[in-house]
């Protein structure tokens, strides 16, 4: 009997299956939160035992997912898209006295075109901003005094973090649209209202002084190097 | 086209099915393509970067290595299987060939190798070593900064990883043009495994699945408000979008749309009857997005993917129809007399214009010459290179290539020669993988 030809070596066949198996286990959501642990408030249900076993393989795949760089996690905008709207600015107080305002690259306040170049600023931001990463704070503060070191005899001695936080608030859900909707036809008082209901709008930025970097001079100096 | 599984006693079986599917023979025209677009679309990315190198790159920026390392969650070394614990005495590494580098030169060049890399790597030079340093520098330094990575570069990194491990210089390469050039390959690229390509639609259906299931977890996907909190984020604004788009219901609408879309580019995509109908709603979704969100590159990389859900034979065959629907850009070259274009030269030659739109002929002067649909002359180089798309990198080359391309003698003498070399078998070292 003839041999049958390949149409790939064995090898790449294993490979090509532990990889996907892999990067599905890891991708896949965790368990609801609300379904898990000590604090569950209430059961798993379906497919969420999937998620929970699933969930348990995953430190297993971290080496294989870390060593080769094909860790990837696809929860963008959710499992809720982020309801904080905010901005840092950071007030400078130099060596002399004065005081300067400084606004951490914000893309509201950006061209088009240049906002397309720094979106990489609010991404940190994202990140850097958020109290489980309160170590960055001071690094993050240094690094716009050193930004803002303009005079070598009149450096910044001190930086203040400023958090402008605006929430967003929730909005009409898409049931509770249908169902005005519903009445509204039922009472014969169909109006633009309701065909399109308002919007809540934004609340005003709230400020708030987050962090205190008293600079120190040789700090300055190094990261500058002058 | 992928060859179709054999039924073994007229019975369907699935596992020979999955295994045609996935590691099955085909055109790697499809995975050339994608590697121009992906490497491309990544070295654009590092140049945008590049522009705040100093703030993210560098120890007197906002990510030096000490937050940089502390950020980067540890690899497992302890892994419990029910009751017992097994800690390993090392941790595992992390690809990062600039850990522990605090020298800004050293850093840059680095970074300006990686980008080298995605350029030679586009183009297709030294495809399988380009690949690979692009595709080692890319997650270096994504592992150099995580702080400032979003969805569109783990996309891209993904990517980049599965070209490099795949055969995606056996087509629209340089490498395939000077082996043809060479005669080392025949003009026609051999058939590969397409397991590359079947990673690559895995991956891009697997995104999207799971990003499904992510946000179903999610309250405001599920009540149909999600877009109205994004739409809010002003620091994603880009381009202004009509007001209404910003009310119930179609707040509902593009919400629920995003998931619809999102999971029938997960499903069925794969159906070929709605193929190009589930591919037109994802451009269109993530078209939308680009336009509104200021989330650079993500759309472009994610959607250059959806190449990969047509087989290479239907990718020539496009092209080959837009060059005859496309007619009145067509080129006939004249070869001074005497001349013709016959042997691997001209095959490089002609495979360098996917379109099928220039067409060398025996000329009957001494000189070269070309005229284009409507009668106009033009120069047979300049126009010839304008219109094949695969001379674009070698344009400086091009003229020096075509004249040593023909071959001395006239056409009768070469159609016997032609019928002698289809008797043969065609040579090379096309290798399939």
């Amino acid at each position: 009997m003839a041999r049958r030809e390949r149409n790939a070596p064995i090898w790449i066949k294993i490979l090509v299956w532990v990889h996907v198996i892999v990067i599905s286990i890891k991708c896949l959501p965790p368990a609801p939160a609300d379904a898990i642990g000590p604090a569950a408030k209430r059961q798993l249900f379906g497919s969420e035992y999937i998620l929970y076993y699933n969930g348990k393989l995953k430190p297993f795949l971290e080496p294989y997912l870390w060593a080769t760089g094909v860790w990837q996690s696809w929860d963008m905008f959710a499992p809720n898209p982020s309801d904080w709207e905010g901005y840092v600015t950071a007030t400078i107080t130099y060596k002399d006295g004065t005081v300067r305002e400084y606004v951490f690259p914000r893309m509201y306040e950006l061209g088009l075109g240049l906002k397309y170049f720094k979106e990489r600023y609010r991404k940190f931001l994202e990140r850097a901003h958020h109290d489980s990463h309160s170590w960055i704070r001071e690094r993050f503060a240094l690094r716009i005094a050193a930004k803002n070191y303009t005079d070598e005899a009149n450096p910044p001695a001190k930086v203040e973090l400023h958090r402008h936080v605006s929430i967003v608030p929730p909005t009409l859900t898409f049931g509770a649209y249908l169902r005005n909707l519903g009445t509204a036809i039922g009472n014969g008082n169909l109006s633009m209202k309701v065909l399109m209901p308002d919007n809540p709008k934004m609340p005003p930025y709230t400020d708030n002084a987050y962090y205190t970097l008293v600079v120190k001079e040789r700090d300055l100096r190094e990261l500058t190097g002058s | 086209m992928a060859e179709s599984a054999p039924k073994e006693q007229g019975r369907f079986n699935l596992f020979k099915y999955l295994d045609n599917w996935w590691f099955g023979k085909g055109s790697p025209t499809t995975l050339g393509v994608f590697r121009i677009i992906i490497a491309g679309l990544c070295f654009v990315n590092l140049a945008m970067i590049a522009i705040d190198f100093t703030d993210w790159y560098t120890e007197s920026g906002f990510v030096p290595q000490e937050i940089a390392q502390r950020y980067a969650p540890n690899v497992a070394k302890a892994f419990q299987f029910g009751e017992y614990r097994v800690d390993l005495p090392f941790d595992f590494p992390r690809i990062n060939l600039l850990g522990g580098v605090e020298s800004t030169p050293i850093t840059a060049l680095f970074y300006a190798l990686v980008m080298a890399a995605a350029f030679l790597t586009m183009v297709g030079l030294w495809t399988r070593l380009s690949s690979i340093v692009l595709a080692i520098g890319l997650i270096t330094l994504h592992h150099r900064n995580l702080l400032i990575l979003h969805g569109g570069d783990t996309a891209l990194r993904q990517f980049v990883i599965l070209i490099a491990l795949a055969p995606s210089g056996a087509a629209c390469s340089l490498d395939r043009f000077i082996a043809v050039w060479k005669g080392k390959a025949p003009a026609s690229p051999p058939l590969i495994s397409l397991w590359g390509q079947r990673l690559i639609q895995f991956q891009i259906a697997l995104l999207y699945f799971t990003a499904v299931w992510f946000k179903w977890q999610g309250s405001h996907w599920r009540d149909g408000t999600a877009t109205w909190y994004i739409s809010q984020l002003r620091e994603f604004n880009r381009f202004p979008a009509p007001e209404f788009l910003e009310h119930q219901p179609f707040v509902g609408i593009t919400t629920y749309g995003t998931l619809l879309v999102e999971l029938a580019l997960a499903t069925l995509v794969f159906y070929r009857p709605l193929r190009k109908w589930v591919l037109l709603a994802g451009l269109a979704m993530h078209g939308y997005i680009e336009y509104r969100f200021n989330i650079p590159m993500f759309a472009f990389v994610v959607t250059s993917a959806y190449i990969c859900h047509y087989d290479g034979d239907e990718i020539t065959g496009w092209a080959r129809r837009f060059g005859e629907r496309y007619r009145k850009l067509s080129l006939k070259v004249w070869l001074p007399a005497g001349k013709r274009m016959e042997g691997p030269r001209a095959d490089a030659i002609r495979n360098a214009d996917p379109l099928g739109i220039v067409e060398y002929r025996e000329g009957e002067t001494t000189e070269w010459g070309a005229e284009t649909y409507s009668g106009k002359t033009r120069n047979p180089f300049v126009a010839s290179c304008i219109r094949s798309v695969g001379a674009w990198p070698i344009a400086g080359l091009w003229k020096k290539l075509v004249l040593q391309a023909p071959v001395e003698g006239s056409s009768a003498a070469s159609s016997n020669r032609e019928k002698e070399r289809e008797k043969q078998p065609a040579k090379g070292k096309g290798r399939s993988r």
